[in-house]
C-alpha cells in the first residue's frame, strides 16, 4: 500500500478509487506536511550541525596532545596515586617547587621583603626531593606521616589532591615471623633509630632527584602503572606554597570527531525516514461490519497478524500431517482436500455474489452441499417438507441425512409454509398463463418440446436451476433452489448445488430435460 | 490534536532524546581518564634488576672500601648480621697477614637474582653470583632491608658447594614469594631444619636427625677436621668438643618454584679444646692465632665461630631430604679459659 493510499483512508474520501486517487495526488495529508515540512528539516539541520561539529573537532577543536595540570598541596609529603603518572601517557614531566608565596600570604610576602629573604635563608639547607617508586614502598616510607595525595585530574588543568595519613602498621607482618628483622620492624620512626637513610639515598626508588628548595625539581618519568611519585618538600616550608605540575604529551589523542560523524549519520537516516516512511499515516482500523452492512458493502476480510500466523501454522501442520505417511489414511486426505475445495468454492461464490451487487445470503457457505450424505439429508428434509404440502417427493431421500443433520436442515429449510404456498400458487398461475398463451392448450417450451407427464416432478428437480432473480422474491426462491439442488446432486452433479447464483444456475449441467424446460419458462417470465 | 499527531509528536521526541543521548555518550567518551583504570593489581617485585644490581654493587663497593682501609667501620652502612661479624674477622686477619683470604671474595657478576614481591619489612633479596676469577664456587648473597627507611645490607654470604643444584626460582621481573620460619608443606619448617642441622653438626652421625639430611661438603669437612684434632688431643690425653647452636630467628627464607624453601641461617659454634698433662692449648690455625693475638694460652682454649649455612628444605611430598647447598665458617673470637 502506498502513501497515497494511506492518505486516502485517512481522509475518508477513498471509497471511490478513481476520484480519491486524483485528490490524493494533489493534496498531501497533514501528517505528511508536518513530517516532511518540519520534522525532517529539523533532523536534517541537526545532521548538518553534527557534521559541522565533527569537522570542528577534527580541526580547530582537536584535543591538544599536550596537557599540563597543576596542584597545590599543603603537606610536606605529596604522593601520587597509582596510575596518575601514566594517566595520559607513559612519559610525564614532573615539575615540583615552591612558589614565591602561598596565595593566602601573597600580600604579606610581597610587602615584607625582609621576612621573605629570611624565609629563603632558613630553607637554604632544605631540599625538595622527588622519588619514583612502587606504591608499597612509598606507603612504607610514609608510615605514620601525614601527606597529600594526588588522586587524579580535577579538570584538564588542575590536579585533584586529598589529605591522608600513612598507616603506622604498613611494615609487614613478615617482620614478626621472619626472624632477626622482627626486632627492628615497625614504623619508619622506629627504623630511624637504626640505619635510617634520607629519601635521596634510599635504595627503593627507581628515580630520585633532589634540589635546593629555592629551585624547582624537573624530572622526566617513564612510569609504570604501579609506580608513584613521592615528593618531599622538606621540613622548613616557611609558608611557601607548594606547587606540583605534571605535563604529558599524549601519543594517542582521542578522536572526538568520530562520534559527531556517527551522530550525523544517524540523524541523516532519521531525516530520510521522516520524509518517507514516517510521513505515512498509520493504517486505520477497519470499520465495523455493521457500518459496512449499512452502506451495502461487504467489507474485505482484514487478516490480522495473529490470524495470519495461526493460519500459517495450521497450514504447516496440515502439510506436516500429509507428509507423514501412515498417520492418516488416504480417505482422510481426500476428505480434507474436498473440504478445502468446498471452502474455496464457497469463498469464491461469496465474492462473486459481492461482485454481482445484490446482497444474497449464501447458504453454501455452510458447506453442507459439498457432502453427499449431507445433501441427501437435505433432500430428505425437503421431501419431508414437500410432502407435508403436496405429497410430492423428489429423489430417493435418505432418512439418515434427516436424522443426522437436523440442525443443518433447520438452517437451510427456512422457507415457511406460507411462502411455499405462495410460491406454489404463483407457479400454478404461471402455468395457467402459459396454457392460455398456447392455442392447443399444452404447455410449450421455447424449444417447442412438450413436457411429458413427469413435468410436474421436474419442477422441483430443476428448481435449483430455475430460480432466477425475480425482483420481489429473489431471496426466497434462491432458498428454494438450495433446497431442491440436492436432487440434482443425487442425479450426479454435486457442484450444481453450490452454484446458487442465477448465472451459475443457467449453466448448470445437472438438470434434466424436464427441468430445463421449466427453467426456460421462468427466464421468459423474468 | 488528533491521535495521529500525538503519536507522531511522541516519536519525534523519542528520536530527539535518542540523538541527545548519543551526543551525551559522545561527551563521556572524551572525558577525563580515571587513574584506577590504569592500575594493575598483580604483585610486582620489590626491586627491578637494575636496582638489585645497583644495590649489590654498592655493597661490594663497601666491602672493597673496607678491605682497602682495613677499617670495619666502613662496613656498617652496607653489611649486617653474620656477614658483618665474619667480615670484621676477615679484616682483622687480613690486617695481620696483609692479605685478605681469597674465600672472602664476592664476585660482582651475577648468575641469578631472586627478588621477592613482599610488601612489608624486613625483606631480602637472594643473589647468586658467578664464579670468582680464580674459579672459586659461586656465592649466595642475602641482602636484606630491615625497614622502609633503611637500605639493603649484606646479611650473609655462603659459598655454594661444588656441583650443587639449587632449586628453581621465578625470574627477577616476576618475583618470588618470601617465606617464613614457620612455612608448612615442607619436610619440616625452616626453623626446625636449622635446629636439626645444628644438632647434626654437633653430634655427627650419632644425631637422631642424621637420616633426614643428605650428606654435604660442609659436614664432611667438619667431621674430618674434628677427627684430626681429636687424634692430636688424644695423644696428650686432651679433649675437644664442638657445639653448634642455631641463632634464633636469624634466617631468611625464599620460596622456590617447586614448593621448597631456600633458607640461609646463622649457626654459632664454640670449639673447646682442653690439653692434658699440664700442656697449653694453642690456636689450631693461622686465623685463630691472629684472633688470639698475644693472649696467654692456658690448658683450655675456646674458639667462637660464626657459621652461615644455606639449606634447601624440600616440599613434604617431594621425597627429598634436607640438603645443605652452601656454607661459610669463620672464627670470630679466640679466648683462653
Amino acid at each position: 500500500m502506498t502513501a497515497d493510499e494511506e492518505n486516502t483512508t485517512e481522509d475518508g474520501q477513498g471509497h471511490d478509487g478513481s476520484q480519491s486517487g486524483a485528490k490524493l495526488g494533489a493534496k498531501p495529508t497533514r501528517r505528511a506536511k508536518v513530517m516532511r515540512g518540519i520534522i525532517a528539516p529539523i533532523f536534517g539541520l541537526l545532521a548538518v550541525t553534527a557534521i559541522a561539529f565533527g569537522l570542528l573537532n577534527a580541526t580547530i577543536w582537536k584535543p591538544n596532545p599536550s596537557v599540563t595540570a597543576t596542584g597545590y598541596p599543603s603537606s610536606r609529603y605529596v604522593v601520587t596515586d597509582p596510575g596518575v603518572l601514566s594517566l595520559l601517557d607513559g612519559d610525564v614531566n614532573l615539575q615540583v617547587g615552591l612558589s614565591g608565596a602561598a596565595p593566602a600570604d601573597a600580600k604579606q610576602s610581597t610587602s615584607n621583603k625582609t621576612d621573605k629573604s629570611t624565609a629563603a635563608d632558613s630553607r637554604g639547607s632544605n631540599e625538595i626531593c622527588v622519588a619514583i617508586g612502587q606504591s608499597k614502598d612509598v606507603a612504607g616510607w610514609l608510615a605514620g606521616s601525614k601527606y597529600d595525595r594526588i588522586i587524579g585530574l580535577r579538570n584538564w588543568t588542575n590536579l585533584h589532591t586529598q589529605t591522608a595519613e600513612g598507616s603506622s602498621d604498613s611494615s609487614s607482618t613478615v617482620a614478626k615471623s621472619n626472624g632477626s628483622g622482627s626486632k627492628n620492624s615497625g614504623t619508619s620512626d622506629t627504623a630511624r633509630a637504626g640505619g635510617d637513610v634520607t629519601l635521596k639515598h634510599s635504595d627503593m626508588w627507581s628515580q630520585v632527584s633532589c634540589v635546593n628548595s629555592a629551585r624547582t625539581v624537573k624530572m622526566n618519568v617513564k612510569a609504570g602503572s604501579s609506580q608513584v611519585a613521592l615528593i618531599d618538600f622538606g621540613k622548613n616550608l616557611s609558608g611557601q606554597a607548594e606547587q606540583v605540575s605534571m605535563h604529558w604529551v599524549r601519543s594517542k589523542v582521542p578522536n572526538t570527531a568520530i562520534p559527531f560523524y556517527i551522530t550525523a549519520a544517524v540523524l541523516a537516516v532519521i531525516t530520510v525516514l521522516c520524509a518517507s516512511i514516517l510521513a505515512m499515516e498509520p493504517k486505520r482500523r477497519k470499520k465495523r461490519e455493521g457500518e459496512g452492512g449499512q452502506t451495502g458493502q461487504i467489507p474485505e476480510v482484514e487478516v490480522t497478524i495473529g490470524e495470519a500466523l495461526t493460519g500459517s501454522l495450521q497450514g504447516l501442520g496440515r502439510n506436516l500431517r500429509v507428509s507423514s505417511p501412515g498417520r492418516h489414511s488416504k480417505q482422510t486426505l481426500e476428505a480434507e482436500a474436498a473440504s478445502e475445495a468446498a471452502a474455496l468454492q464457497g469463498l469464491q461464490s461469496a465474492r462473486e455474489l459481492k461482485a454481482e451487487g445484490p446482497s444474497i445470503v449464501d447458504p453454501s457457505l455452510h458447506n453442507l452441499v459439498d457432502h453427499a450424505d449431507e445433501a441427501a439429508s437435505e433432500a430428505g428434509g425437503l421431501q419431508d417438507a414437500g410432502s407435508a404440502k403436496n405429497g410430492e417427493s423428489v429423489g430417493d431421500g435418505s432418512s439418515t441425512g434427516l436424522n443426522g443433520n437436523n440442525e443443518d436442515i433447520e438452517l437451510t429449510s427456512i422457507i415457511s409454509d406460507a411462502d411455499f404456498s405462495d410460491y406454489l400458487a404463483r407457479f400454478s398461475q404461471e402455468e395457467t398463463q402459459e396454457k392460455v398463451e398456447t392455442p392447443d392448450g399444452s404447455p410449450v417450451s421455447e424449444d417447442g418440446e412438450t413436457p411429458d407427464g413427469s413435468g410436474d416432478d421436474g419442477v422441483y428437480q430443476g428448481a435449483g436451476e430455475s430460480v432466477d432473480t425475480p425482483e420481489d422474491t429473489n431471496t426466497d426462491e434462491a432458498k428454494v433452489g438450495q433446497i431442491a439442488s440436492p436432487k440434482g446432486e443425487v442425479d450426479g452433479d454435486r457442484d450444481s448445488g453450490a452454484d446458487s447464483s442465477p448465472e451459475d444456475a443457467d449453466r448448470a449441467e445437472g438438470a434434466d430435460d424436464a427441468a430445463q424446460g421449466e427453467t426456460n419458462v421462468k427466464h421468459e417470465d423474468a | 490534536m488528533t491521535h495521529g499527531a500525538r503519536s507522531g509528536l511522541r516519536k519525534t521526541v523519542a528520536a530527539l532524546a535518542a540523538v541527545l543521548s548519543l551526543v551525551s555518550l559522545t561527551a563521556c567518551g572524551v572525558g577525563i581518564p580515571n587513574p584506577s583504570d590504569q592500575v594493575d593489581s598483580a604483585p610486582v617485585p620489590d626491586l627491578s634488576v637494575a636496582q638489585e644490581k645497583k644495590i649489590r654493587h654498592s655493597i661490594i663497593d663497601a666491602l672493597d672500601a673496607a678491605d682497602k682501609s682495613k677499617n670495619p667501620d666502613d662496613l656498617t652502612s652496607r653489611v649486617a648480621g653474620p656477614a658483618l661479624a665474619i667480615r670484621k674477622s676477615e679484616l682483622q686477619i687480613a690486617g695481620s697477614t696483609g692479605k685478605l683470604d681469597p674465600r672472602a671474595t664476592v664476585p660482582k657478576d651475577l648468575a641469578q637474582a631472586v627478588i621477592p614481591t613482599t610488601s612489608g619489612w624486613p625483606r631480602a633479596v637472594f643473589s647468586i653470583t658467578a664464579n670468582t676469577s680464580d674459579q672459586q664456587s659461586k656465592r649466595l648473597m642475602v641482602m636484606r632491608q630491615e625497614s622502609a627507611r633503611s637500605n639493603y645490607q649484606l646479611w650473609g654470604v655462603a659459598r655454594l658447594f661444588p656441583s650443587v643444584t639449587l632449586p628453581k626460582f621465578a625470574i627477577a621481573s616476576i618475583g618470588s614469594q618470601m617465606g617464613s620460619t614457620n612455612d608448612t608443606g615442607l619436610v619440616c619448617t625452616p626453623a626446625k631444619a636449622v635446629e636439626q642441622y645444628s644438632d647434626l653438626l654437633t653430634h655427627g652421625a650419632q644425631s637422631k636427625y642424621a637420616s633426614r639430611f643428605a650428606s654435604d661438603y660442609f659436614r664432611d669437612d667438619l667431621t674430618k677436621l674434628a677427627q684430626t684434632v681429636q687424634e692430636g688431643m688424644e695423644r696428650n690425653n686432651g679433649t675437644q668438643s664442638q657445639t653448634f647452636t642455631a641463632v634464633p630467628n636469624a634466617m631468611y627464607v625464599m620460596r622456590s618454584a617447586d614448593g621448597g624453601d631456600l633458607v640461609m641461617a646463622q649457626i654459632d659454634s664454640q670449639w673447646t679444646r682442653q690439653a692434658g698433662e699440664g700442656r697449653e692449648s694453642q690456636p689450631a690455625s693461622d686465623e685463630e692465632r691472629v684472633l688470639f693475638g698475644s693472649g696467654k694460652a692456658t690448658s683450655t682454649m675456646r674458639v667462637t665461630y660464626v657459621n652461615v649455612v644455606a639449606l634447601y628444605v624440600p616440599a613434604a611430598k617431594s621425597g627429598q631430604k634436607v640438603t645443605a647447598v652452601g656454607a661459610e665458617r669463620q672464627p670470630v673470637k679466640v679466648e683462653a679459659l
